[in-house]
């Protein structure tokens, strides 16, 4: 990876980071919630059951959906880093699953 | 609800209006006049202003040979199209992709596109794309340039503003507690702030049903082409040839074996076995290989299905029956039908005009929402800024909302009056456009009184629109009472559409204020909008 690359990784994180401390809701809305409905997107991809070929299709039509239920449920939840934690879990135990899981194409 | 849930909510909604309210409203706007490409293709170019022959001239030949052309010694065919000529589109259309070899082993990619009379074959004269695919492409990708990400960022960026409306609607309808209330409530009489928050809610409510529908049509569509491909490279590992494989399955490969053609001319004369409907268009793969094949497209029977089809051997015109038109699953059909359900294009054009007031509607609505934000600062007792802040906004606001239907309407009178070449139709409409906007939202902060440069800018839209009758008459000779009854209404139903608008535009924009006249102190009732306690709290 070029160091340029690095850099600019870094800065975002950096960001995120800062932005999360200062105002956990908003970062939330604005970007914890894109990345869990990304790695939601990518597991239910490979943990559903059915074709491939239908389940890319079904969740073509969900991901707007799902990113705007994440994005509701940051205001919607009473205590501000429980929506963190939530949306960070959740973008975990997704990523995990699709770092450890072969597509089954069908 | 508790109060401090419904004040997130609340705050949620109207923040999110306000970061995003105007780029939304852009997008519906804009979508209004996309609607209604056909027609605006046919004002455009009076060299489409033709009726299908009865007897269609053979095209075969000519297809060929421009393709040929096209293609010169070292291009290679890569989508081929030929569009039959229909009502709206009475001419023949061919379109090519040209893939030329680089010398570092890649491949330029070329589109070139021809049209062909019905009654003679003869090619139609290019005048290039202008203000129709300007309207088109502004609506769907913004146009944004090539420099900052082009198209496909566009497109993923409109379709945020669907997602930015999803939650709206979700964050209004729950903020909103006495619905049954508000979808009757219209106080016409009382303070400018309790109108526009009255038509707000009013327009809101009852529009809710399309605009969910609009809202998550158009995040599908846009947003779709950034996530899903990011999605699937998650779950492929960066394998973008598998999971192309993997949804649409194995394409197949060039021979390298030239090979004859089946006939576009045959090709129209193939019917759907169902619905008995004509070819629609072809979209040809392989086009010149011995593995050549034809998805041929009917016009659907079903309404909200976009296209009805089935594949071919382009050499033997034998029937493939694993291609993807074969068993459509139910999402298949179900993603089918977005497209129709976001442009209306399953009801003619009776439906089009629904679809053209809501969307106005839905941009007034979301106009309205930024309008009441700054004004309950500006004038009313809320939010902590500087006044400078709030006015520079609501001058933004008219400049942008005000300033768009104006540039979208100075655009028609550039494709007329600027002489250009074909190539530089667009580039010349695309700076026209934002020239024109530019100077509204610079009109707006110059001109001091929002009311009146709100009432101004519109007024000169009217005209314009008004005008439009006559600038068509002036450029092309066609008269759009004696055209409305001819063969190819199509540029006489713009010129009247846009008349009657512009006249009604102008006795509604009559009624507005001048000035602002309402001398409120801030514990006025009508500055109550929402729930004091809320209030206080923010």
């Amino acid at each position: 990876m070029s160091p340029v690359l690095i850099g600019v990784l870094l800065t975002v994180l950096g960001l995120v980071g800062w932005g999360t401390w200062k105002n956990p809701r908003l970062t939330s809305v604005l970007f914890w919630s894109l990345l869990a409905t990304l790695f939601v997107g990518a597991a239910a991809l490979l943990v559903m059951p059915g074709a491939f070929a239908d389940k890319a299709l079904w969740l073509t039509l969900l991901v707007p959906v799902i990113w705007a239920g994440f994005q509701f449920w940051t205001y919607w939840e009473k205590r501000d880093w429980v929506v963190v934690l939530g949306l960070v879990s959740v973008s975990l135990m997704s990523a995990l699953i699709v770092f450890t899981t072969d597509p089954a194409v069908g | 609800m508790d109060k401090a849930r419904h004040k997130r909510n609340y705050n949620l909604h109207s923040w999110s209006g306000v970061a995003l309210g105007l780029f939304v409203y852009i997008v519906a706007f804009s979508g209004c006049l996309a609607l209604f490409f056909d027609e605006l293709q046919t004002w455009e170019d009076p060299a489409r202003r033709l009726t299908v022959a009865e007897n269609l001239a053979p095209i075969d030949a000519t297809f060929t040979e421009w393709i040929g052309e096209s293609l010169g010694g070292e291009g290679k065919a890569g989508f081929v199209r030929i569009t039959y000529p229909t009502a709206h589109e009475p001419y023949y259309t061919g379109f090519l992709e040209v893939e030329t070899p680089r010398e570092d082993g890649g491949h330029d990619h070329e589109f070139v596109e021809q049209r062909w009379d019905t009654q003679t074959g003869a090619p139609i004269a290019d005048r290039g794309h202008g203000v129709s695919h300007w309207l088109k492409d502004f609506h769907r990708d913004l146009m944004w340039p090539d420099a900052l990400g082009g198209r496909t960022l566009g497109r993923g960026l409109v379709g945020i503003a669907g997602v930015v409306l999803m939650l709206s609607i979700i964050t209004g309808v729950v903020a909103h507690t006495k619905i049954t209330g508000e979808l009757f409530t219209l106080r016409f009489f009382r303070s400018m702030r309790l109108k526009w928050q009255d038509t707000h809610k009013v327009l809101g409510l009852w529009g809710l049903p399309f605009y969910s529908m609009i809202a998550f049509t158009g995040a599908v569509i846009g947003v779709v082409t950034l996530l899903a491909p990011i999605i699937a490279m998650l779950t492929f590992k960066g394998d973008q040839e598998a999971l192309i494989q993997a949804v649409l399955g194995e394409p197949i490969e060039a021979s390298g074996i030239p090979a004859e053609m089946l006939s576009v001319d045959d090709m129209r004369s193939f019917v759907e076995p169902t619905s008995g409907h004509p070819a629609a268009f072809i979209i040809m793969n392989n086009w010149g290989d011995e593995n050549a094949r034809f998805d041929i497209y009917f016009e659907p029977d079903t309404e909200l299905a976009q296209v009805e089809g089935y594949q071919i051997n382009g050499v033997t015109g034998e029937l493939i029956t694993d291609s993807p038109f074969e068993n459509l699953s139910a999402a298949n059909r179900t993603l089918n039908a977005v497209t129709p359900l976001h442009y209306g294009t399953y009801g003619g054009v009776v439906l089009k005009f629904v679809y053209f007031f809501l969307g106005l509607s839905l941009a007034l609505v979301t106009a309205l929402g930024m309008m009441m934000w700054v004004e309950r600062r500006l004038h009313g007792n809320e939010g902590k800024r500087s006044p400078w802040v709030y006015q520079g906004l609501s001058k933004l606001t008219v400049g942008v909302t005000c300033g768009l239907p104006l540039a979208s309407m100075a655009i028609f009178y550039a494709d007329k009056l600027i002489p250009v070449t074909p190539d530089g139709r667009l580039v010349m409409i695309g700076w026209s456009f934002f020239i024109v906007w530019a100077a509204s939202v610079l009109f707006a902060f110059r001109r001091g009184q929002d009311y009146r440069a709100a009432r101004e800018l519109l007024y000169v839209t009217a005209g314009l629109a008004v005008g439009l009758p006559v600038l068509n008459l002036a450029a092309t000779g066609e008269f759009f009472l004696l055209g409305l009854f001819s063969a190819n209404p199509g540029s006489s139903f713009v010129d009247l559409t846009a008349l009657l608008l512009g006249l009604a535009m102008i006795a509604l924009v009559a009624q507005l204020p001048r000035v602002r006249t309402e001398k409120r102190t801030p514990t006025s009732v009508d500055d109550v909008q929402e729930p004091p306690e809320l209030m206080a709290a923010e």
